[in-house]
C-alpha cells in the first residue's frame, strides 16, 4: 500500500507541471508604438519583438500602431491588435480576452476538440474552435467580421447576463448594441476582404521572419551586401588582369610590333 | 483503508487544483472597485503613451554593423602562381532608410572595407562604397533608381586603384508574399587613377588613365520556397568598353548566373550556399602569342554557416572556391579561401 501511495505522489508530483501548461503568449510582430504590461503586476512598457506575456497581461496600440501575438510555439493560434486598440488577456490556454477598446484580428488552426478560444468585450463574446475572424468595440458597440468558418456570439447586458447567441457564417459581419442587442447579419465588404488578407499574408511572413525584421529588410540588406561583393570580385578580377597584362608583356616582348619595327 | 482515504483525498485536491485554472469563459462580473481600477489603469496608460511616447510612427530605419574577418587564400594574386597567403579583413556597414508619405523611401547605404595580406602585400585593398537613391511604391510594382560610388584603393599596387560610378534604375515586383523579382539596369564609368591606358602596343601607354564604360542588366528573382528556404537566382549582362587600345584589350561582352540558397538550420543557425558562372566573351582579345579570341569560362561558389549568438552578434565559417576555365593559359587560376568572422549589429 504504501509504494502505491508513494508511486501516486511521485506521478502526480510529474504530472502537475503539464496541468499549469506554457501559461505563456508571444510577440511575434510590433509596429509602431505598442505599451504592454506583462502580467497583472508589471509597469507598462514598450513592447518588443519576443517578448512573453502571461496572465493578466494588457496591451495597448497607439494611431498607426499594431501588434501580433502567438498563443502557441506552432504560431497556429495568432491575434494582431489594430491600431487604437486596448486588450487584456485572461487566459492563454484556451485564449481568453477582453477588448475594451478597438479591434483585433485572430486566425485561430491549433485548438483541441474541446478548446475554444474567445474575445469578451463589454457586450458581447465571439469565439471558435478552429477559423478566422475579426472582433472590434468602440462607443458601446461590438463589431464582428467572420472570415472563415463560424464564429459564435453571445450578447450580454451590463450585469454579464447572456441576452442571445447566435453563430455568424464566414463571410457575413454583425454588431452587438448596449444590452447585447444583437444588430444585422450583414455580408462582409470588400475592403472589410482585403483587411483580412492583408492580415493573412503577416501571418506566412511572420513564420519566415527574422529577428532583423522581415522578410523585407532581409532581402534588402542579402543584396545591398551581394552589391558590395560584386564590386569586390570586380576589383579582385581587375588587379588579375593588370598582373596579366605584365606577364603577356613578358610573353609577349619579343613579338611585339614596336619591337619588330625598331 | 486510510491509505484509500489519503489518495482519495490528494485526488480531489489535484483535481480542484486543475479545475480551478481553467477560467469560464463566459461573462465575468466585476465589482465597482475593479472597474474603477481598471479605468485607472487605462487612464495612466493613456497618460504614460502621450507623456513618455511623443515620438510619431517611425518614419526611417538605420542599421549599422562592424565586421571582422580572417582566412586564408590560396591564390592571392590569382595567378597560375598560386602563391597563398593569411588575410585579415575589417568591414563597416551602414543602412538607412527614410520613408516619406505616399510609399516613397530613400535609401543610402556606405560600406567601408579594409583587406590586409600578410605577405603578398600589394594585394592588399581599401573599399568606400556608397549607394543612394529614391523608391516608390505603387500597385503593381517598385520603382527605384538612383548612384552607386566604390573606390577601390590599392595602397602598394595604386595601378589597380580605381573609382566605379554608376547609375542604376530598377523595376521591382512582389509575386506573392513570399516572391519577388527584380529588373535592374545600370551604367557607368570605370576611372583608374594611376593605371594608364594601354597603347597600341602590348607594352605601349597612352596618356591617360584606363577608362571603362560599363552597362549591365541584371535580373533578380529571391523566394521563401519554405518558411525557412530562401533561394535567388541572378542573372547578369555586362558590356565593358576600355580605352586601351591593343586589341581592345579590355574590352568584353559577359553573361553571368548565380544561384543561392539560404536555410535554416535552427533558430540562431543558417546554412548559405551560392554557386555563379561567368562566361567572359573578349570582343578582340587573342589568346597570348595566338590567333584567336580568348574565352574565359569563371566558376565559383561558396558554401557556409553563419550562427547568432544573441541578438546583434553573428559568427560566420564559410568556404569560397573560384576557377578560370580560360583557352589561355596565361589566364588560368583556381583559388580557394577559408574565411570565418565575427559581425556586430549595432
Amino acid at each position: 500500500m504504501k509504494r502505491i501511495l508513494i508511486f501516486f505522489i511521485l506521478l502526480c508530483a510529474l504530472l502537475f507541471p503539464v496541468f499549469l501548461f506554457a501559461q505563456s503568449v508571444q510577440i511575434i510582430d510590433v509596429q509602431g508604438q505598442i505599451l504592454v504590461k506583462k502580467d497583472g503586476v508589471s509597469p507598462w512598457q514598450k513592447a518588443e519583438i519576443n517578448m512573453i506575456l502571461g496572465k493578466e497581461a494588457e496591451i495597448m496600440s497607439q494611431d498607426k500602431s499594431n501588434c501580433t501575438l502567438a498563443f502557441d510555439e506552432e504560431k497556429q493560434n495568432i491575434l494582431t491588435i489594430k491600431e487604437n486598440s486596448h486588450i487584456k488577456i485572461e487566459n492563454i490556454s484556451p485564449g481568453d480576452l477582453f477588448l475594451s477598446e478597438g479591434r483585433v484580428f485572430s486566425l485561430i488552426k491549433n485548438l483541441t476538440k474541446t478548446e475554444k478560444f474567445q474575445i469578451r468585450t463589454p457586450v458581447a463574446v465571439a469565439g471558435a474552435r478552429a477559423t478566422g475572424w475579426a472582433t472590434g468595440y468602440h462607443n458601446g458597440v461590438a463589431f464582428v467580421y467572420c472570415f472563415e468558418d463560424t464564429v459564435y456570439i453571445l450578447g450580454m447586458d451590463e450585469a454579464g447576463n447572456i441576452t442571445k447567441a447566435i453563430d455568424l457564417q464566414h463571410g457575413f459581419s454583425i454588431d452587438i448594441g448596449t444590452g447585447g442587442k444583437i444588430g444585422k447579419i450583414l455580408e462582409l465588404t470588400a475592403d472589410e476582404l482585403a483587411e483580412w488578407n492583408d492580415f493573412k499574408r503577416l501571418i506566412e511572413r511572420l513564420s519566415g521572419k527574422t529577428q532583423e525584421g522581415g522578410t523585407e529588410s532581409r532581402e534588402g540588406l542579402r543584396e545591398e551586401r551581394n552589391g558590395l561583393r560584386d564590386l569586390r570580385r570586380e576589383g579582385r578580377e581587375d588587379y588579375r588582369e593588370q598582373e596579366l597584362e605584365e606577364r603577356r608583356q613578358e610573353e609577349e616582348k619579343p613579338y611585339s610590333p614596336s619591337v619588330n619595327m625598331s | 483503508m486510510r491509505c484509500k482515504y489519503i489518495i482519495l483525498r490528494l485526488f480531489m485536491f489535484l483535481l480542484i487544483s486543475v479545475l480551478l485554472r481553467v477560467s469560464p469563459g463566459f461573462a465575468q462580473s466585476t465589482t465597482k472597485e475593479e472597474e474603477q481600477e481598471k479605468t485607472l489603469n487605462v487612464l495612466e496608460g493613456q497618460k504614460l503613451q502621450k507623456e513618455s511616447s511623443q515620438e510619431k510612427t517611425p518614419t526611417h530605419r538605420l542599421y549599422s554593423s562592424t565586421a571582422f574577418f580572417s582566412g586564408y587564400d590560396t591564390n592571392a594574386r590569382l595567378s597560375t602562381d598560386r602563391k597563398g597567403d593569411i588575410f585579415e579583413e575589417y568591414l563597416f556597414s551602414l543602412d538607412f532608410t527614410k520613408y516619406w508619405p505616399k510609399d516613397i523611401n530613400f535609401t543610402f547605404t556606405y560600406d567601408f572595407d579594409i583587406l590586409n595580406y600578410n605577405e603578398i602585400t600589394d594585394a592588399s585593398n581599401i573599399l568606400n562604397h556608397f549607394r543612394i537613391g529614391p523608391s516608390k511604391k505603387f500597385a503593381l510594382c517598385t520603382l527605384g533608381a538612383g548612384y552607386d560610388l566604390g573606390i577601390l584603393y590599392y595602397p602598394h599596387n595604386q595601378d589597380s586603384s580605381f573609382i566605379l560610378q554608376k547609375g542604376f534604375f530598377y523595376i521591382r515586383q512582389d509575386i506573392s508574399q513570399n516572391t519577388y523579382h527584380k529588373l535592374q539596369f545600370e551604367a557607368g564609368c570605370k576611372a583608374f587613377t594611376d593605371g594608364k591606358a594601354m597603347g597600341d602596343a602590348i607594352d605601349s601607354y597612352q596618356d591617360k588613365e584606363r577608362k571603362d564604360k560599363i552597362e549591365r542588366l541584371e535580373y533578380r528573382i529571391d523566394s521563401f520556397v519554405y518558411p525557412k528556404l530562401l533561394v535567388s537566382s541572378k542573372t547578369r549582362f555586362s558590356l565593358n568598353d576600355s580605352n586601351a587600345r591593343y586589341v581592345d584589350f579590355y574590352d568584353y561582352k559577359s553573361y553571368a548566373e548565380t544561384l543561392g540558397a539560404d536555410y535554416k538550420l535552427g533558430r540562431n543557425l543558417s546554412l548559405f550556399a551560392d554557386f555563379t558562372y561567368i562566361r567572359k566573351v573578349y570582343d578582340s582579345r587573342t589568346v597570348t602569342l595566338r590567333d584567336y579570341k580568348e574565352r574565359d569560362n569563371l566558376y565559383g561558389g561558396n558554401i557556409g554557416l553563419k550562427h547568432k549568438t544573441n541578438k546583434r552578434n553573428q559568427l560566420s565559417l564559410y568556404y569560397t572556391y573560384w576557377q578560370n576555365v580560360s583557352n589561355d593559359d596565361l589566364a588560368r587560376y583556381t583559388e580557394s579561401i577559408i574565411t570565418c568572422g565575427w559581425q556586430h549589429l549595432f
